[in-house]
């Protein structure tokens, strides 16, 4: 929820929601706007605590510990409670943070569940005093609420590393790979940010935000940014055909339709789009429609190989169950020649 | 009582589980005597002008444009003459990298030792932009040698009869020299150990990047929309290293006679790091000698000896690959020691500003990361730090971290940055208490007073009282002498090991300069006895070489109670103790050889 929110809220340029745009300047380490806005935006929102939260971070992100302290003083909150621990954390003093992360008692329970940073600062801190063990729960119940989060890969290689500690190598090695592919995405993901802040006209960094959304199976996600993008640049081929991607995922099968055939009318070369409307017309029983799509797909060279050679068979089907038993036979010894190789 | 030292395993991660791959091991129980102590305070003041060392380091324009001015440069203490002190040699880089591809470079400054006093003599001749020194017996000659790594170049340079510096051999080939244009290999730190233990010293390389100096990136990486902006806390800085690529570190076996072959095939399965600080060492207790290395912007590795040669790397099972939260940090420099003195040696690794120092206690299974526990995150995560030691240098038998500092970015002077550009180096005291202890300067001329860009750094005797002292390289900056001058002082004991003056028999075999020993000593009666643990290695902080001397500090013990070295011919021998304020020259297979006061 907060990703689509950011990005609608970045994509509306100038009329973002502050919260929004501070919570993404912080995740991408950029303190000096935050501060930059700071003093006078918290004299005009007295006392909001997710606001002064983030203006702490920033100003103890940058040194001035004094200034986060003082912030963090003139409210109370969930909020304010993770950012005092995360002070805490920053100064070593584990048993503080975790007098504030964890609720009393056995197992190890965040006082502030509905928050990524509730679960990931108490396993963190439980961690830095050497309890990776009583750490595990909060670090597996943070990635199992939270997978995207941008503590995710910090979790993984925290269980990578209490499972490494038990002795449970084969755990500890599923764990080490899906925290490097977390952490990949979550760089690249960052980067794409921040090129479409320092690129706001350009089309490019926002497509490969809801690009790395559709990697991760997040097309609510993906549609949030890409609508927003298509408002700007209505013309983006590419954008619509993912844009007819994540609306099949989201099962808004008449969106995809014509989310491709919008694509395929700005780029006729887009053959991935081609092939997904074929599929789709097929599904819906379309055939002559799925035909002429797919004549057009296997007259290519790049459908000598997958994932567009899948173009034959699927040409080879439509021509049988249209009566073209002998075009079908042609497109089937075809479609097995090219996979022969 | 003794806490004896178990063989550590670090055990990799199987593709699929093998129950033979889970064979740990259990170490000893941690029981640390905490003796009340009347701690002297460490003072080390600067005297390197007062010494005739005058040596001005180099190191490009202020600005700091590009990434190769900002690294600084390393030092060495060696005795050169064979006359028992020791002798200083700085790298140096250039005034600009104009200059370096207009006039080819610069030479290596030499300062010999007469008496605690320097004096510079001509360099080997060498012309580059160097940046770390290495030291050791390349030649098998009884005398100490040199390795001179730079930004194109790879030198050996051995000792002359006379204790001047010969230039030898360049290491690199020729496409990866300064001269064929392009991106030239850049080597950083490096280090002498026997890789094969065949009595040889060989050589292990850290490289760092490509970077062209005819094309210097500025600005952003990349192109158009996708183009990275090259900035650090929204203040524009110089390229790098993340976005450059990387270069794979080269592992060179030596031929026991000044020369080397490139066998870097022996790292298995490396992948290219931005590697800026190398430390070998006996990480797992198995007699031989392994390969830490701290990488910038990427996964640090622990390369583990097979005993033969071949290395792999177990650095993420250790857990020293990444930051405790997963992330690469930017690793800079490295030191070994037993902090807890459990018979195992622990690991400093320095990082950049906003990334703490680090302190990893050898358990085990690997590291166990304190950094924490100990205070350390919150007293070093302003400072960016380079060099790291892990010495006794008081004297009191715990070991302190010192740490050299500066920032890369002039730009640190902004505000908001949290941190500054130059930097006052760092002592803590890391026991008997497991919450680091800052020490604060005693003098304004000390250098943990002197607020400067510090890199390179070794430790040694350099007036010979038996305390260690501190030579440093400030960038664009006159070098640091920081002098101990600890006290009233505990009781200290100075051991050099070396290997036999012929190599016999068949490998394994100890270096002639008795490089990879591990030296135990046995100090204090009853519940205050303990062990105190050395390896004798020259590589040592950022880009620099340390005397090969051990330093062990006895507090108010008059006498130690037994010392047994493991030598790296796998022979152990076992010597009676004797009284502290002593200097032994211990060789294999013959004892104390010889022995001076302090």
């Amino acid at each position: 929820m907060k990703f689509a929110l950011l990005m609608a809220c970045l994509l509306a340029g100038a009329d973002m929601d502050q919260r929004a745009r501070w919570e993404e300047w912080v995740e991408l380490g950029m303190h000096r706007p935050v501060l930059a806005e700071a003093e006078a935006a918290l004299t005009e929102a007295a006392g909001d605590p997710e606001l002064l939260a983030l203006a702490a971070r920033a100003a103890a992100a940058s040194g001035d510990t004094l200034r986060a302290e003082r912030w963090l003083s003139s409210a109370e909150g969930p909020a304010i409670r993770l950012e005092r621990a995360r002070l805490h954390l920053a100064g070593d003093r584990i048993d503080e943070a975790l007098a504030l992360l964890l609720a009393p008692g056995e197992p190890p329970r965040p006082r502030l569940p509905e928050r990524a940073d509730g679960w990931v600062l108490a396993g963190r801190a439980l961690a830095r005093a050497g309890e990776l063990e009583r750490a595990r729960p909060l670090l597996e119940q943070m990635i199992a609420r939270f997978p995207h989060d941008d503590e995710a890969p910090a979790a993984l290689h925290l269980l990578a590393q209490a499972a490494i500690t038990r002795g449970d190598l084969e755990s500890a090695r599923e764990l080490r790979d899906r925290a490097t592919s977390s952490a990949r995405w979550r760089a690249f993901f960052d980067v794409r940010r921040r090129q479409a802040l320092e690129h706001p006209d350009d089309p490019l960094p926002r497509f490969g935000v809801a690009a790395l959304w559709m990697e991760v199976g997040e097309a609510a996600r993906a549609r949030d940014v890409l609508d927003a993008l298509l408002d700007d640049a209505p013309n983006y081929a590419r954008a619509h055909a993912l844009r007819g991607d994540a609306a099949r995922a989201l099962g808004d099968l008449e969106v995809s339709l014509a989310a491709w055939s919008r694509a395929l009318e700005l780029d006729g070369d887009l053959h991935t789009a081609r092939l997904n409307r074929a599929i789709l017309h097929i599904t819906r029983e379309d055939l002559s429609a799925a035909k002429k799509d797919l004549e057009v797909l296997v007259t290519l060279e790049e459908a000598r190989a997958e994932p567009l050679l899948q173009a034959h068979l699927l040409f080879a089907t439509v021509l049988e169950t249209l009566g073209d038993a002998e075009g079908a036979r042609a497109a089937r010894a075809r479609y097995e020649a090219l996979k022969r190789g | 009582m003794i806490r004896r030292k178990g063989r550590r395993i670090l055990v990799a991660l199987p593709r699929r589980v093998n129950a033979s791959s889970l064979g740990l091991v259990f170490g000893c129980l941690l029981t640390v005597a905490c003796t009340p102590r009347t701690a002297p305070q460490p003072s080390f003041n600067d005297e390197a002008g007062a010494r005739g060392l005058s040596h001005v380091n180099r190191s490009g324009e202020a600005s700091k444009h590009a990434i190769l001015e900002a690294n600084g440069a390393g030092v060495a203490l060696i005795d050169l003459g064979t006359d028992d002190d020791l002798d200083a040699v700085f790298a140096q880089g250039c005034l600009s990298i104009d200059e370096l591809l207009t006039g080819g470079g610069v030479d290596l400054a030499v300062f010999t030792n007469s008496s605690g006093s320097f004096t510079e003599v001509p360099g080997p001749g060498l012309s580059g932009w160097w940046t770390g020194l290495a030291t050791g017996d390349l030649d098998s000659d009884g005398d100490t040698d040199l390795v001179a790594a730079g930004y194109g170049s790879l030198r050996a340079v051995l000792q002359g009869p006379d204790g001047e510096l010969i230039a030898g051999d360049e290491l690199l080939p020729p496409d990866e020299q300064i001269a064929a244009g392009g991106a030239p290999s850049w080597c950083t730190s490096l280090a002498t150990f026997d890789a094969d233990r065949d009595g040889h010293l060989d050589l292990y390389v850290g490289r760092y990047l490509d970077l062209d100096p005819n094309a210097i990136p500025t600005g952003a990486l990349g192109e158009g929309a996708l183009a990275v902006p090259c900035r650090w806390k929204g203040l524009e800085v110089y390229c790098g290293p993340r976005g450059l690529p990387a270069q794979r570190d080269m592992l060179l076996m030596g031929n026991g006679d000044g020369t080397f072959r490139d066998e870097s095939w022996r790292l298995f399965n490396e992948e290219a790091g931005y590697t800026l600080s190398v430390l070998p060492f006996d990480a797992d207790g198995d007699g031989d000698t392994d390969v830490a290395v701290a990488c910038d912007s990427s996964p640090n590795r622990l390369w583990i000896s097979d005993g033969a040669g071949g290395f792999s790397d177990f650095a993420y099972e250790a857990g020293f690959a990444l930051s405790m939260d997963g992330r690469p940090e930017a690793g800079m420099g490295l030191a070994a020691g037993d902090v807890d003195r459990d018979g195992r040696l622990d690991l400093a690794l320095t990082n950049f500003s906003q990334e703490p120092t680090r302190l990893l206690l050898g358990a085990a299974v690997g590291y166990t990361d304190v950094t924490y526990r100990y205070g350390l995150n919150a007293e070093s995560r302003a400072l960016l730090s380079w060099g790291a030691h892990l010495v006794d240098f008081d004297g009191d038998g715990f070991l302190e971290l010192f740490t050299t500092n500066g920032h890369v970015y002039p730009e640190a002077d902004e505000e908001l940055t949290g941190t500054s550009y130059a930097q006052p180096d760092t002592l803590w005291r890391l026991g008997p208490g497991t919450r680091c202890e800052r020490i604060a300067p005693q003098q304004s001329d000390s250098v943990l007073a002197l607020a400067r860009g510090t890199r390179g750094s070794a430790v040694g005797d350099v007036d010979g009282d038996g305390r260690p002292d501190l030579l440093i390289s400030a960038i664009d900056s006159h070098a640091i002498l920081g002098m101990n001058r600890t006290g009233p002082d505990h009781a200290r004991l100075c051991v050099r090991l070396l290997g036999p003056t012929e190599l016999e028999g068949s490998a394994p075999r100890t270096p002639r300069d008795g490089t990879g020993a591990r030296c135990v000593m046995i100090v204090g009666s009853g519940a205050e006895e303990h062990a105190l643990l050395a390896e004798a290695f020259t590589a040592a902080g950022y880009q620099s070489a340390s005397s090969p001397w051990l330093h062990f500090g006895l507090g108010d013990e008059a006498t130690f109670k037994t010392l047994r070295v493991s030598w790296p011919s796998g022979a152990v021998e076992e010597l009676p103790g004797g009284p502290a304020g002593r200097r032994l020259w211990i060789r294999e297979g013959e004892g104390v050889v010889r022995e001076e006061s302090l």
